[in-house]
């Protein structure tokens, strides 16, 4: 079996770790094949995917999968914790489930339900039908719930045997699933703090107590150097250190505690890594190609509120982008 | 005075600072690692170390003054503020000196170890150093705000030519370390460029590390000792103590008013008269109070100030008071000076009065004078009965008295007054001028003349209480305390237009007569008058005077309005100086011809030849001092003989 080898981006250590082949005789084989990920060239490890490996070797190698260990990780909007996940789905080849669990999602939708359907001869018939969850934890898949503590109470209780020692889930229809060796889940969620993540609350004790919990912080300024480095090599040193700064500067904002200096918008991995590449690309012949980017790329995100705060902080850090032609 | 439209900007400021406020809190605060960091908009000093206050007049001077983006320059100005009010240094001679162990034994603070280690000025090169380092380590971090500030000190840059020598190195040393601007040194004086260069040398082997301050004191003594040697600074062992002290304190005043033109101002160092703020730490704070109270006490003097009305309408403010009584300290010298300089310039005071008190007596006026306790019945009692007069039913002649008479002396009290000229050993114009004064007042007084003396100028007020170094203390207080809290508008507030009266109409001359003597010692000895005397607390405010200019027609308006109030028939009004006023000719004309139109007799005694003294229609002038008698004897007597001549004419 192939091996996947991780590198600790902060260090010299590595860990390896064999992919999954999915066994093309189980039943949902297409459909889990499908759910493989595509690898993102373009993904740097900032360290949490080092880590999640690391965690998973252990799980299975030092403690031959006795201790049920779940990770989930925590951050605002925008750090790429849901990314990480799939991409170490993606180089393990592992069948990926992103489940969110909003508000709205009932523990039947998650384990499923006895539907009627029509028998073909004028009556009906009652047939279990999987939820999203129990569909995933019947054959090797990475399953990711996020946004945890959005979950209402009654999937939380549903999940509990799940993550704990026992790793069953009880279904309505009295099937008991076990959980899997070759099964891992990992859940995301974002801080509940003063920021504005609605329908978000202070995570279950008991629920919380059933996962690790990992911060994922908006990426330093080495680690968005070298995410620009491997997607954007050729853009010039001065437009890149520009826009680390100006984002390092305003996500610091976003995360003070301090409420009479703290804005309610980040600037997202999303907004720094792709919406202002491809405005550059938009304005590449402006005399400013980054000011404009930042009118039209990044202001039209931003909360009325926050946008003095986002000026203030442009006409500090930048006040005049560089006067070249981005190459992108 | 204030702008009228300041108002307005201040309240713009205001609004602006709230908009820019979070986000340079926040940005200080990751800068600093201090997340209680906090900025606010006040005039009072931050009462904890996490509370950085910005002045509000400190932007108000910066958008007045520039034409900048006013958000930018908003920006700019609270986070150089900010940068310079973040650190306060725990400077500790003990610990921190390592070197100059023997040297700094027994001195209290920085201010007296930099004074003996790198001399008077090496407070300024230490203090530019650390200005200069901590901009540029903060600022070099964020490009936009580097290029706000490259816009702020290029608007200023070309100004730099018109300072002192010294504050155009101490400018480009700080555009040297700070690397905003691109300097070109060429165009500079040689002794200047060599000095910038041979600093340079100094700067570029040199790391900054705000807790060795000894590096910096060091890189100071290095850098003051190449200001000597390229005459950049007076070598002062050449001068006397006396002159020393003048060319310090001058220098002193200069260095802060230049700086503050260059750089931006900021409340806690040298461009607004705060050298050294952050060095020494809680009694530097407690003294603000200090400096505060004596702003406010200036000021309001201002306010509750003499309003004069030129005749063209133009207004302003004069403030009167009693000239210091601590110059009677100097009257025991003082009277051997005075008989000296009579002797020298052979003046016989006694012989010239007696010619001249005739004229005086002659030339009383008598009128009738009427009141129900006055005299006889009238003879046109039925007429005055009829026109309802009843106070004239009984009138007599005025009996003649000397109080008909009044005389007001003002003496010119401006710098010039006590400069010397060319090749004299002293300086002899206000000495003049005041023995003059004293002659004619001595006529007054034997006469029994209602007379007042004062002397004027426009330079920063003396309290009639004080001595030097209480002035000084104060002077350099309000200065930097008007800066820090008034920005551009402190100039009009500093100096005032002032009028210290030797003696008033109704004191006695006898009781005022010690400190006019004292004053005649001050301006032909200086400073060596003072240094005689046994303890500084005796000295005089003699920089009252330093860079004291003069508005003449301010204070003759404010002479003419007290004549006018004053009872008497015939009013006399000498003005004694050396030349021109600092206000316009026009309504230094306008005011003479006003106080003559109101039967005031102004005559104008010029002494030296810088004036022509035009504007007065009587007038005399002097340029040697041995004149002096005989030019006032002469004039004087003119105009009495021409008085006695109209009111006999006229009866």
């Amino acid at each position: 079996m192939a091996k996947q080898l991780f590198k600790d981006p902060n260090g010299k250590d590595n860990v390896s770790i064999e992919e999954c082949v999915l066994d093309k005789k189980i039943e949902d084989f297409e459909s889990r094949l499908e759910r493989i990920p595509t690898v993102d060239e373009n993904y740097v490890d900032l360290g949490t995917q080092y880590k999640l490996a690391k965690i998973i070797k252990s799980k299975k190698e030092t403690f031959d999968n006795e201790i049920p260990i779940h990770i989930a990780l925590k951050g605002h909007m925008g750090t790429g914790k849901d990314h990480d996940i799939e991409q170490l789905a993606a180089k393990l080849k592992f069948p990926y489930y992103r489940i969110p669990l909003s508000g709205e999602v009932r523990d039947v939708t998650l384990l499923g339900s006895v539907q009627l359907y029509g028998d073909g001869i004028g009556g009906t018939d009652s047939k279990w039908q999987d939820g999203e969850l129990t569909r995933a934890l019947r054959g090797p898949s990475f399953v990711n719930l996020s946004e945890l503590n959005a979950a209402g109470p009654e999937v939380l209780f549903a999940l509990h045997s799940l993550l704990d020692r026992h790793k069953k889930l009880e279904l309505p229809n009295g099937e008991v699933i076990e959980l899997r060796n070759d099964t891992f889940i990992f859940g995301t969620m974002n801080p509940t703090s003063l920021r504005d993540y609605a329908g978000t609350q202070t995570l279950n004790k008991a629920f919380a107590d059933r996962w690790v919990i990992w911060d994922k912080p908006f990426p330093s300024k080495e680690q968005l150097e070298a995410i620009f480095k491997k997607r954007y090599p050729n853009l010039q040193n001065e437009f890149v250190q520009l826009i680390i700064k100006l984002s390092i500067e305003i996500n610091n904002s976003f995360v003070s505690d301090d409420i009479s200096v703290n804005i309610e918008t980040p600037m997202s991995l999303r907004t720094i890594v792709e919406r202002i590449p491809v405005g550059l690309d938009l304005y590449k012949n402006s005399s400013d190609p980054l000011m404009e980017t930042w009118k039209n790329m990044v202001i039209p995100h931003v909360n009325s509120e926050d946008i003095d705060h986002y000026n203030t902080l442009w006409n500090t850090v930048v006040r005049s982008g560089p006067n070249l032609k981005p190459k992108l | 005075m204030m702008k009228p439209n300041d108002k307005n900007i201040e309240s713009e400021i205001v609004l602006e600072f709230e908009k820019i406020r979070p986000a340079i809190t926040r940005l200080l605060q990751s800068q600093t690692g201090n997340k209680e960091l906090n900025i606010n908009l006040g005039k009072s000093k931050n009462i904890n170390t996490n509370e950085i206050i910005i002045n509000p007049s400190i932007l108000v001077n910066s958008v007045t003054t520039s034409k900048l983006d006013f958000k930018e320059l908003i920006i700019g100005t609270v986070v150089h503020e900010a940068i310079h009010s973040m650190q306060d240094y725990n400077f500790e001679i003990d610990k921190d000196l390592k070197n100059y162990v023997e040297e700094t034994t027994g001195l209290s603070n920085i201010e007296e170890v930099l004074e003996v280690l790198a001399g008077p000025f090496g407070k300024y090169v230490f203090e530019i150093l650390i200005h200069s380092y901590e901009e540029y380590y903060f600022v070099k971090e964020f490009q936009g705000l580097s290029s706000i500030f490259e816009d702020v000190y290029k608007e200023s840059f070309n100004q730099i030519k018109n300072l002192k020598a010294f504050n155009q190195f101490l400018s480009l040393m700080f555009h040297n370390i700070t690397a905003y601007l691109q300097v070109d040194i060429s165009s500079y004086n040689k002794n200047i460029q060599t000095s910038v260069i041979e600093s340079e040398k100094l700067l570029s082997k040199f790391t900054y590390d705000s807790n060795n301050l000894e590096e910096v004191i060091e890189l100071t003594i290095q850098i003051i000792d190449i200001c000597r040697v390229n005459k950049l600074l007076p070598d002062l062992r050449e001068y006397s103590l006396g002159e020393q002290r003048e060319i310090l304190e001058s220098m002193d005043d200069n260095i802060v008013d230049e700086l503050n033109k260059v750089l931006i101002p900021s409340s806690t160092n040298v461009t607004t008269g705060n050298t050294l703020e952050k060095f020494l730490g809680e009694k530097g704070k407690q003294s603000d109070d200090e400096k505060l109270n004596f702003m406010d006490d200036h000021v309001s003097k201002i306010g509750s100030s003499e309003t004069v009305y030129l005749p063209n309408g133009k207004v302003s403010k004069l403030v009167n008071t009693n000239l210091p009584h601590t110059f009677n300290n100097l009257y025991t010298s003082g009277i051997k000076t005075y008989n000296n300089l009579l002797q020298e310039w052979n003046l016989p005071v006694h012989e010239v009065t007696n010619k001249i008190k005739p004229y005086f007596i002659h030339n009383q006026k008598r009128q009738r004078i009427s009141g129900y306790d006055q005299g006889d019945l009238s003879p046109h009692v039925p007429l005055l009965l009829a026109s309802g007069r009843y106070e004239r039913m009984f009138e007599q002649k005025q009996r003649l008295s000397n109080k008909s008479y009044a005389v007001s002396l003002l003496i010119d009290g401006s710098g010039s007054m006590l400069e010397k000229k060319k090749g004299e050993v002293y300086p002899w114009s206000l000495s003049a001028a005041l023995i003059g004064a004293n002659y004619l007042s001595q006529i007054c007084h034997e006469l029994n003349v209602d007379f007042e003396v004062a002397i004027f100028n426009r330079a920063f007020l003396a309290n009639e209480n004080e001595n030097e170094e209480m002035y000084l203390k104060r002077k350099m207080a309000v200065s930097s305390m008007l800066n820090t809290n008034y920005g551009s508008n402190a100039e009009f507030y500093f100096n005032t237009t002032n009028h210290y009266f030797v003696k008033r109409f109704g004191d006695s001359w006898k009781n005022q007569y010690e400190k006019f003597i004292g004053l005649i010692e001050f301006s032909r000895n200086l400073r060596s008058s003072l240094d005689a005397l046994t303890s500084t607390d005796e000295h005089p405010p003699a920089s009252m005077f330093e860079r004291g200019t003069n508005v003449d027609e301010r204070n003759i308006m404010f002479s003419t309005k007290r004549l006018l109030e004053h009872g008497s028939n015939t009013k006399l009004l000498a003005v004694l100086s050396d030349g021109m006023t600092r206000g316009t000719l026009s309504d230094l004309k306008s005011s003479i011809d006003y106080s003559s139109r109101f039967g005031i007799d102004v005559i104008g005694i010029g002494i030296g030849d810088r004036g022509t003294w035009k504007e007065y229609q009587n007038r005399t002038q002097i340029s040697r001092p041995e004149e002096l008698i005989h030019s006032i004897v002469n004039i004087t007597k003119d105009i009495l003989i021409r008085n006695v001549k109209e009111s006999s004419g006229a009866a």
